[in-house]
């Protein structure tokens, strides 16, 4: 074995001196402990790695390595399931606190009630948002949340086919696919109409055909358009089937409705709007929330209130049966971590903006992007497609500039540029070569939003 | 008392800008989709720092004190890993932005693929898998796919009954049927039952090594070689691989598939149940099965493949949790080739330490050295009418979190069995007061049980009535208004 | 551990008293013991025709989850409503008002592969 400098290491704090009378207590020597490895390959020589650095060459390295992405935004015309949000500084100061990022699951709830407290106020707060009944304390991210969604409908409904609308965020349609193939469940796709909203002809006639165990739809969907729940959950509860109601963009739940009122016996979505940075991608945040006749179909963790012995109010994880460490293969879910932390961050965010405040941020969203389709617009090179239909945040413009013209004349502003959608995606403009799935938000502030339309006039 | 509780009418948290005029807006979306205004707490700025402060110091965490949880890896999360990942050149990142735009995010995923692949001897990894579970189902989705290509019979999957419970719950999703391989009087495999079990209808065994009961798995050169030559495949769950870090790979014991937990092995925080991240590596014939996208190089310069005809497909909306990376990235960096061996080492050292000093007070069902765990049993203490769950509860009033109690629930683990993982993070120190404070507790439950069953005293709740919970089921603030 | 004398009992610790061609079916003490606190009784349909050994039922405790298998095959006649609004009847009355589901006797025969309280006693003895 490698003799090793041991004090080298800020993170390990034995000496080889106390090292030495631990091996003396044990009463054997470290290679006598390994020998189980023998007869089996063992790394010889070390691993091919580096040296290990000091925190200072850690900064110096990472601050290099960093400095090769561009530089700095303060807003995204960019969404498509990622958004850029204002986040007040009081969300990450108290997310990072230490008693909730170095603790671990709370399955001894008498020394966990922070965790569990701040997650059943998430609970709450998704079951207001949501209008659903009963809201897990997390899932992945939204296109997960939203897979096991279908996979719940199917253990309800055992129908193997599952509908999705066209209009699903493409990376959810994927993820969907991925997770149901191996038990053989079919996902057909219901076409999109003429207004970029599902076709209920079309989804009709699709569960006319066979039986479904759901209909996945998203609002707003993946071209920012608010689709007709209200209407769409009539047609597939007359066939029997559950209806999943998905979001990519958790600010729309400010403004829009969902959940029982819309007919939804499923909400999932994506919560990263809700206080956490884009972070290249994630961690994000998974919600799930359905009706309490499911409470033993649903996936993932839930925390409940309770009381302990002296009658107090007292928090701990609840219907756990269904779970993998009980119920193994046959558990609802094989989910185990979650994203709790995040979840926590979104309760302190939905505080923190509060009852009034996340309303008006809905409506700044609606505002920013119309003021922005307005401006570009009236530069003459963009033009709204399904001018008719009703939008969010997101929506899709027909433009006679080219994407790698938009990049290089939005370079030296501080945004990120929109999303280039494939031909096809929505349909042609005439002397509109090119389509843009186009984001505003309230972190688009007027000067800024000025420069961007300077920038493509 | 929770915020919708804390809540008056007209206090705000909340300080912005708007720019827009509010009612033209609502009046955008139509009135049929449009929400009334939903209920959220309306609370004052200090209110919300004081409320999520305090809840704060209600949680016990590894910054608190020792976290001895079996199986889960509870090592110290160093601060440098916070700092990196809370850069806003990498917070303020949109994921569908132009790769030559994050030259640098991209650089780090890429690093970190290589130096996984280095650590477990294998060829190739996606970094695109949450945690642990979804690690697994990742594999076990990689292995149905490459079956479902070459041998479409093989729908079985062969799982220790000593497995955690999301290894037969990720084969289930992955679409596989699960069997049990019973353990051997040594804790390992046991040969002869795998050997009836490994037919042509079984695509992989998925094993944990060192198993859960902290040992090493010493045929697995033979467990590869007759899984192997009956066509199927080796699953590794990497969630003990603390315990070998620059001893044994596991590519090179014959794993086709692994999947790391960087939230257990390297240093992520776990935050009270994620998020965590778990890159999943394979062996080079399985690699164009990795979910899209994959962190790719050329000419030296970093993008994302999308274009992958055999990939699995997507296992999240976009490539992972980038942040959760950085941490990992940072750790591997920090500790090097030396610094990595010495945490498997110091990790045994201490697991074997802690075995020494528990063992004549509560012993293990094997008589072997462990790698970075170890079982103890509580048994002998029933007759006092004392059970390990009362143990664990008591260990709380001493300042200690309890280590993982009731796993694993093989035999001879059956019953009242604890799994203490001190982790490389621990001091000698440290360690002496959590065994004397244990074996205080074995004195008291002869001398005065009661102490043990009305435990814990000194927290900031009693003992919590899960039945109630259960039976009442009260999972919202809007439960408790109906009732 | 209780036991009731004029039942038969399944290895899988379910019980089923005959009564007029009609078998009661339950868990026995025994099991509800190792359960603890029962919070959750699922659904039985009426009407539902069942082999020996079929799934009736998936109960829950805190901690554990259990699935109850027929001991006889048969046609089930009745279902406890009270047991599935309160489920603590089986912890604290396994043999009586714990009772999980009636079921119409499609084969007497099958009675005679089932334990006898005192095999039962002597199965579970501790």
């Amino acid at each position: 074995m490698q003799n090793i400098e041991r004090n080298k290491f800020s993170f390990i704090p034995a000496t080889s001196d106390e090292q030495q009378a631990m091996l003396q207590k044990i009463g054997l020597q470290f290679d006598d402990i390994v020998k189980c490895f023998s007869g089996n390959v063992c790394v010889e020589g070390g691993l091919h790695l580096p040296e290990g650095l000091t925190e200072d060459q850690m900064v110096e390295e990472w601050d290099v390595m960093m400095s090769r992405n561009s530089g700095p935004k303060k807003a995204s015309l960019l969404g498509a399931g990622a958004y850029m949000h204002f986040i007040p500084a009081i969300v990450p100061h108290l997310a990072s606190l230490p008693g909730f990022v170095t603790a671990y699951t709370p399955y001894q709830p008498e020394i966990s009630q922070g965790t569990l407290q701040s997650l059943f106020e998430f609970q709450s707060f998704i079951v207001e948002l949501t209008g659903m009944e009963l809201a897990n304390c997390s899932m992945y991210d939204g296109a997960s949340s939203t897979a096991e969604a279908m996979l719940m409908a199917h253990r309800v409904k055992k129908a193997n086919r599952v509908l999705a609308a066209a209009t699903v965020n493409p990376n959810y349609l994927a993820t969907v696919r991925t997770y149901l193939e191996p038990h053989g469940i079919a996902v057909d796709v219901v076409r999109m109409d003429g207004n970029g909203q599902v076709s209920l002809e079309d989804l009709e006639s699709q569960l006319s055909a066979s039986a479904c165990s759901a209909v996945l739809v998203q609002s707003p969907n993946y071209l920012g358009i608010i689709e007709d729940l209200a209407a769409v959950a009539t047609i597939v509860h007359r066939h029997d089937a559950l209806f999943v109601e998905s979001f990519t963009e958790a600010m729309a739940l400010g403004l829009l409705k969902y959940g029982i009122d819309t007919g939804a016996d499923v909400v999932t979505g994506e919560g990263q709007s809700l206080g956490l940075s884009m972070s290249f991608g994630g961690p994000h945040l998974g919600i799930f929330a359905t009706l309490k006749k499911y409470n033993r179909e649903f996936p993932g963790r839930i925390v409940g209130e309770s009381i302990d012995t002296k009658g107090r109010q007292a928090f701990v994880m609840i219907l756990r049966a269904r779970e993998q460490d009980i119920r193994r293969e046959k558990a609802t879910s094989n989910i185990c971590s979650n994203h709790a932390l995040n979840a926590l961050t979104a309760a302190v965010y939905l505080g923190s903006v509060g009852e009034s405040g996340f309303r008006a941020l809905a409506c700044e969203n609606v505002a920013k992007l119309k003021k922005l389709v307005n401006g570009l617009e009236a530069t003459g090179h963009f033009t709204r497609v399904f001018k008719q239909s009703p939008v969010f945040n997101e929506a899709v413009l027909a433009s006679s500039i080219a994407p790698e013209d938009v990049r290089s004349r939005l370079a030296g502003l501080p945004v990120f540029p929109p999303l280039a959608l494939a031909r096809g995606a929505a349909p042609d403009v005439q002397g509109m070569l090119h389509t843009y799935l186009v984001c505003a938000t309230e972190v688009l502030k007027n000067s800024v939003l000025e420069q961007v339309l300077g920038a493509l006039s | 008392m929770t915020l919708y509780e804390k809540s008056v009418a007209g206090r705000s948290a909340f300080s912005f800008g708007f720019e827009e005029d509010r009612t033209a807006a609502e009046a955008c979306v139509p009135e049929s989709a449009r929400a009334a205004v939903k209920p959220l707490p309306q609370v004052s700025e200090l209110d919300l720092v004081r409320h999520f402060t305090n809840l704060a110091t209600m949680n016990y965490g590894i910054d608190t004190g020792f976290y001895p949880l079996g199986s889960c890896t509870m090592k110290y999360n160093p601060k440098i890993n916070e700092h990196m990942a809370a850069d806003p050149r990498l917070t303020v990142r949109h994921p569908l932005d132009d790769p030559m735009d994050n030259q640098g995010i991209l650089q780090m995923e890429f690093e970190l693929k290589e130096s996984l692949q280095e650590i477990t001897g294998m060829d190739d990894f996606t970094l695109q898998p949450a945690c642990g579970a979804h690690g697994e189902l990742t594999g076990m989705l990689i292995i149905y796919a490459y079956m479902r290509d070459h041998d479409v019979k093989r729908t079985r999957v062969l799982i220790p009954d000593s497995a955690h419970g999301t290894n037969p719950a990720s084969a289930s999703m992955a679409g596989f049927q699960v069997v049990t391989v019973r353990s051997n009087e040594r804790g390992g495999v046991d040969m002869d039952a795998l050997d009836k079990l490994m037919d042509d209808t079984v695509a992989a065994i998925m094993l944990t090594n060192p198993n859960t009961v902290g040992l090493f798995e010493e045929n697995i050169t033979q467990i590869a070689e007759l899984v192997h030559a009956r066509g199927g495949l080796l699953y590794y769950d990497g969630a003990n691989l603390n315990a070998l870090l620059g001893l044994i790979r596991p590519g090179d014991l014959g794993f086709d598939v692994v999947h790391l937990n960087l939230h257990k092995t390297f240093s992520t925080p776990h935050g009270g149940g994620g998020p965590g991240a778990a890159p999943v590596g394979v062996k080079r014939f399985l690699a164009d099965y990795l979910p899209v996208p994959v962190v790719v190089c050329r000419d030296g310069q970093f993008s994302l493949d999308e274009k992958r005809p055999h990939a699995i497909g997507r296992m999240s909306g976009f490539y992972g949790n980038t942040a959760v990376l950085a941490r990992a990235y940072v750790y591997i960096k920090m500790m090097g080739r030396d610094g990595l061996l010495a945490t498997s080492r110091a990790a045994v050292i201490n697991a074997n330490y802690v075995k020494a000093l528990l063992s004549p007070y509560f012993s293990p069902a094997y008589d072997r050295p462990v790698m970075h765990e170890t079982v103890l049993s509580a048994k002998s203490y029933d007759k006092y009418g004392v059970t390990l769950l009362d143990i664990a509860k008591r260990l709380m009033d001493y300042g200690y979190h309890p280590p993982t109690i009731y796993f694993p629930h093989f035999p001879p683990y059956a019953e009242e069995v604890m799994m203490v993982e001190p982790t490389e993070s621990e001091s000698k120190e440290t360690m002496d007061s959590f065994c004397d404070a244990l074996i205080k507790i074995s004195q008291e439950a002869k001398e005065n049980p009661d102490l043990l069953l009305s435990a814990p005293h000194n927290t900031v709740v009693t003992r919590v009535n899960e039945t109630y919970a259960a039976r009442h089921l009260v999972t919202s603030h809007r439960d408790k208004k109906g009732a | 551990m209780k036991i009731q004398n004029d039942a038969h009992y399944a290895k899988s610790d379910e019980w089923v008293r005959v009564e007029g061609g009609i078998g009661i079916i339950g868990i026995s003490d025994y099991a509800q013991d190792k359960l603890g606190d029962v919070v959750f009784v699922g659904d039985i349909s009426v009407g539902s025709i069942l082999k020996a050994g079929d799934l009736l039922v998936s109960i829950e405790s805190v901690k554990a989850a259990s699935d109850v298998y027929t001991p006889v095959s048969g046609k089930v006649l009745e279902v406890n409503h009270e047991v599935t609004m309160k489920p603590e009847l089986i912890n604290t009355d396994a043999f009586g008002a714990g009772w999980l589901a009636k079921i119409e006797l499609s084969n007497l025969d099958e009675l005679n592969g089932l334990m006898s309280a005192a095999d039962y006693a002597e199965h579970r003895k501790e």
